[in-house]
Formats: C-alpha cells, structure tokens, sequence
C-alpha cells in the first residue's frame, strides 16, 4: 500500500507534461487567437484562447487527441458561445473598437464589419473558416463538430443576412 | 463561384484578424493542472465578485439579514440534489479555507489599491486613483408613486457634486478566468460617459486597457439608499447599476433583505420585506423601462441556518423585474435531465431555467427569455462536475461568498 502511496514520477511527468503544453500553444494558440479575435473581438480574444487552451490541456488523454488544431477552436468556439449570450452587447461595443474612429484608415467596409459583428458566433466561425480559413464545409464541419447540413446552412444564412445588413 | 461580395467578406475577416493579439507566453497551468476548474477557484471567483460587487440592468443585490429557516422552502430546496454531489472534501475545505482567507486578502488588496486602509469604512465614490476630478451630476429626486422614499434623482436638477466612479465594476466583471474585469466609464461635464476602460483585477496587478468605446447612453444616476449611494447608467442599452461602496458593509446593511419563502401550495415566493413596497423602481426606474424582453434573473438561496436568507438580483429586465414585486410567485414545473429547474414566473409569464449545483450554496441564476432561449442555455451549459461552477461564473458576475446550500427537504 505503502508503494501506491509514493509517486515519484509524477514530477517527471509534469515537467513533461509542461514541455507539451507550451509546444502545444505555440504551435496552435496563434490559430485559436485569431479565431477568438473574430468570435468576440480583440479585447477579449486572449482571454477565449486562454481559457479554452487551459480547458483543453486540462483534460487527462489531451495528448491524445486527434487534430489539436481543430479540438482547441471548437473550445474557442464553446467558450466564445457561453459568454456571447451573456456579453452580446459589449461584444458588440468590442468590436465595435474597429469602427473608423479608431482604426479608421484600415476597415475597408466598416458597413460589413458591423454586419459580421452582428452574427452569431456559429456563423461567425463558420464564415471566417470559410473565407478566411478557406475550409471546405466538409471541413468546417469536422472542425466545429457540426453536420455538413448545418454548416451549409448557417454560411447561407451568414450570408443573407449580412447581405440584408448591406441593403 | 467567388463574388464581390465574397471579397469583401474575406478582406474584413483580413482586418478583424489583424488585430488578432498576441499569444504571449503559454498560460500557468499551476491551477488547472491535474484538475479542471474546482470549487475552489469558482468559489474563489464567486467570493471575488462579492468585494467587487457589480450589479447591472439595475438589479440591485439584495441580501436577507433575517433569514427565516422555516422559509426555505423544501420543494425548493429538494431539486438541488444529484447529479452534482461534491465528491472532494479536501477541495470543499480549501474552498472554504478561501473564502475565510484569501478573498479577504483580496479585499484588502483591493481596499488599499483605492487608498483605504483597513480600518477606513467603505470606499469613498471619490477613492479611485483615476477618478482625480469630480464630476457633477445633476439631478433632483423623483417622486416615489407610492408615497414612499424617494429613490432616483434625475438629471437636469440641483447639482449633485459625485464622482464616477471608486472601486467600480460594471456588469459582466466576472469572467471564467483567474481575473475580475472590471469596467469604468467617465462622467463628463454635461452628463455623458465619454471614455470607457476595461481593467483587470487580479495577482494584484491593475491592466487599464482603452476600449476606446464611447458609450452611448447615458443617464447616470445617483442613488443613496440606507446610506449607500449608488451610480448608475445605461450602457449601450444595458442598464447598470453601479455599487460605490464597500460591499461587505452593504451585506451587514440591514436595509437590504429579501427572502425565500413557500406559500400555502408549496410554491416559492420572493418577499422584500425591508424595501419600499415600489422598490421595483429601483431596479427599473422609468428611464430603463425600455429594455429587450430578454432577461436573466438571478436568484441565489443560501442555506436555511444561516442568518442570509436570499439573494436576488434582476438582470437586463427591468419589465420582467418590476413583476417580481413582493408577494411573486415563482413556481418550480419541471427539472430537466441536466439537473436544470424549470420556473415560470405565473405573472410574467416568463420561464427561467435555474440551475441547482448542490456541492455549494447558492441555487441558480436563470434566465427569462424565449422558450428557445431557455433550452438553448440550457443545452449549452456543460455540467460536469469539475467545471459546472466555472461554466456558471461565465455567465453570471454577481455572486455571494459561499453558503452552504441544505439540499435535505425538512
């Protein structure tokens, strides 16, 4: 009883364990990053990021999983879903800090930019892979856990709406 | 086929991800690591929000100094049992050892970060470091229709001399991470909030960071109830309301109670017996009437032993709050498979979801809104054991130091 008390490797493998993880978010925060940028803005874009990599490393067989890349976004996606209904409004001001009195020379479509803003995080995700990720909707659809059906429709109805937004 | 309009989507997506920040260093996995997110860094976040106590849509916290055991109402409390069982003392007792230590550490570390001492009572308006000038509010009392005290002041009227704002959180301060935001907004000369910050609380550091956000409504307001003087506004359409003072000594103030109670048909019932019958008012003053049907409702019932009875606090609503008035009825209908409570409110004829994790203290925070609106919440939040605190904390920022819940019917 007294060997299954003492666990001397466990320091070993934490160390271990702390290599991967900063491997891991080196390797694949900058695409989480960019795509909590797009879900709920700059302001709190590290803090998605940072959570959801906190969630995903926290799990015991994280090692294992199959497609960090995608696994790491679904928990940006999740995490930027669990505040939006909560935070929609100061998201909206968030994003709304790129509005042309701050950066001013570099939106090209501020009037878009308000329309993408006032999407949904699911079609946020789906629209910046699709167009800024270049993913197919089959793909978009494994990255997001979602059903190729789904994916389809909500890049329609993305669409339409910001399309209506512009009208 | 790839459209102009498929350009210029993908050219803003461009922009947005040009100001994507950066990684910075791999996060501290000091807390996380072995475990996920436990009671203890919820409840540190939950006894957190307490010494930062923020409340928005002019919900008011509310808390009883007079509970009555016999009113925590069984049926209630008796949905507040599996699947969340804690599992992990040790975790229970650092948890504990939290609340009774670090968080008033923190406190104090917040207290000394507006320049008060220990000793000193609750936080002048005035104590923020960046609250250098005063900033006049005008405004005269408003009538109260009832007869009773008067509550808001209203711009336009005898000068007010305020500032904006001391230790000041906003709405939303609580976030699932180790740190509190914290938002402050500045009132200028003629009444309009001009700047807005967010800044983070936490590890002792103070992180001002400009949104650059002008906000866009604004009618602060000044309330003093039971000593306590309040600022509160309306942000981009949210009513906020503003607590400048010390929160601990708001728990002690006698002039805020609310209970918990069951009526004659095992229904829950919400009493305000220390406030004006018309205290709705003051979660819903006439200029913030206007809101979004969308509500959260946030109610928090502490253990029957303990001398705090109830918590509740409106949120985005004040329609929906101005029908939670003495004597609401708040009627449990269903628990669903997530350990989720169903509630409707027979006269708003709003649903709230209210969730039950029993391995602390506090019962729920809901939302009133859609049907759709409800399941979908209530499909969203993930409750496992490890995190169902933190997925809370996500959602809602007002919370109370830990009470422990009985979930054993009496």
């Amino acid at each position: 009883m007294g060997m299954d008390v003492m666990q001397p490797p466990r320091l070993v493998a934490l160390d271990d364990h702390n290599r991967l993880v900063d491997a891991a978010w080196r390797t694949h925060a900058p695409a989480a990053m960019r795509f909590a940028t797009v879900l709920v803005g700059p302001a709190d874009a590290h803090d998605i990021t940072t959570t959801a990599f906190l969630r995903v490393v926290g799990q015991p067989a994280w090692t294992e999983i199959d497609r960090l890349d995608r696994y790491l976004l679904r928990a940006v996606r999740n995490e930027a879903q669990n505040l939006y209904r909560q935070r929609r409004r100061r998201w909206q001001r968030d994003l709304a800090a790129l509005r042309p009195d701050v950066v001013a020379d570099s939106i090209p479509d501020v009037d878009l930019l308000r329309a993408i803003a006032a999407l949904t995080v699911r079609q946020r995700s789906v629209l910046f892979l699709a167009y800024w990720q270049d993913l197919t909707e089959a793909e978009i659809a494994d990255t997001l856990d979602l059903t190729r059906s789904t994916v389809h429709r909500t890049v329609v109805r993305a669409r339409t709406a910001l399309r209506k937004a512009l009208t | 086929m790839t459209t102009d309009f498929d350009h210029r989507l993908s050219a803003t997506f461009d922009e947005i991800v040009g100001h994507t920040p950066d990684i910075g260093p791999t996060p501290s996995l000091i807390v996380q690591l072995g475990t996920a997110p436990g009671p203890r860094r919820s409840r540190a976040r939950l006894v957190y929000a307490a010494s930062a106590i923020v409340v928005s849509a002019g919900g008011v916290l509310w808390v009883t100094t007079a509970g009555d055991r016999a009113a925590a109402p069984a049926s209630m409390l008796s949905v507040a049992t599996t699947p969340l069982t804690p599992t992990d003392p040790a975790e229970q007792q650092r948890a504990d050892d939290f609340v009774a230590r670090d968080v008033l550490a923190q406190h104090r570390e917040m207290r000394t970060q507006v320049g008060l001492d220990d000793a000193d009572g609750p936080a002048p308006i005035a104590a923020a470091p960046w609250a250098t000038d005063p900033v006049p509010v005008r405004g005269e009392d408003r009538p109260n229709p009832t007869g009773g005290p008067t509550l808001f002041p209203v711009l336009d009227s005898p000068p007010l001399d305020i500032r904006i704002l001391g230790a000041s959180i906003l709405y939303e301060s609580v976030s699932l991470r180790a740190q509190t935001k914290a938002v402050v907004a500045r009132v200028e000369d003629d009444g309009s909030m001009s700047e807005l910050y967010t800044f983070v609380v936490g590890e002792g550091a103070v992180a001002y960071e400009d949104l650059g956000v002008v906000v866009d409504s604004t009618v602060p307001e000044v309330v003093e109830l039971s000593g306590f003087r309040y600022a509160g506004w309306s942000v981009d359409g949210v009513p906020v309301v503003v607590m400048a003072t010390d929160p601990l000594e708001l728990l002690d103030d006698p002039g805020f109670s609310m209970r918990v109670g069951e009526d004659d048909r095992g229904n829950v019932t919400v009493t305000y017996p220390s406030l004006p019958p018309d205290f709705t008012e003051l979660v819903a003053p006439q200029a913030l009437a206007r809101q979004a049907a969308t509500a959260r409702l946030r109610l928090i019932v502490p253990e029957a032993e303990s001398d705090v009875g109830a918590v509740w606090a409106g949120l985005d609503n004040p329609l929906a709050n101005t029908n939670l008035t003495e004597g609401t009825t708040i009627t449990p209908t269903e628990v669903n498979e997530r350990g989720a409570w169903i509630v409707s409110n027979a006269e708003t004829d709003h649903r709230s979801v209210v969730f039950s994790p029993d391995d602390v203290s506090w019962l729920l925070v809901g939302w009133i809104g859609t049907e759709a609106d409800l399941l979908d919440i209530a499909g969203a939040i993930e409750f496992t054991p490890a995190d169902q605190i933190g997925a809370w904390m996500t959602r809602y920022d007002v919370t109370l130091p830990a009470i422990a819940l009985d979930p054993t019917p009496s």
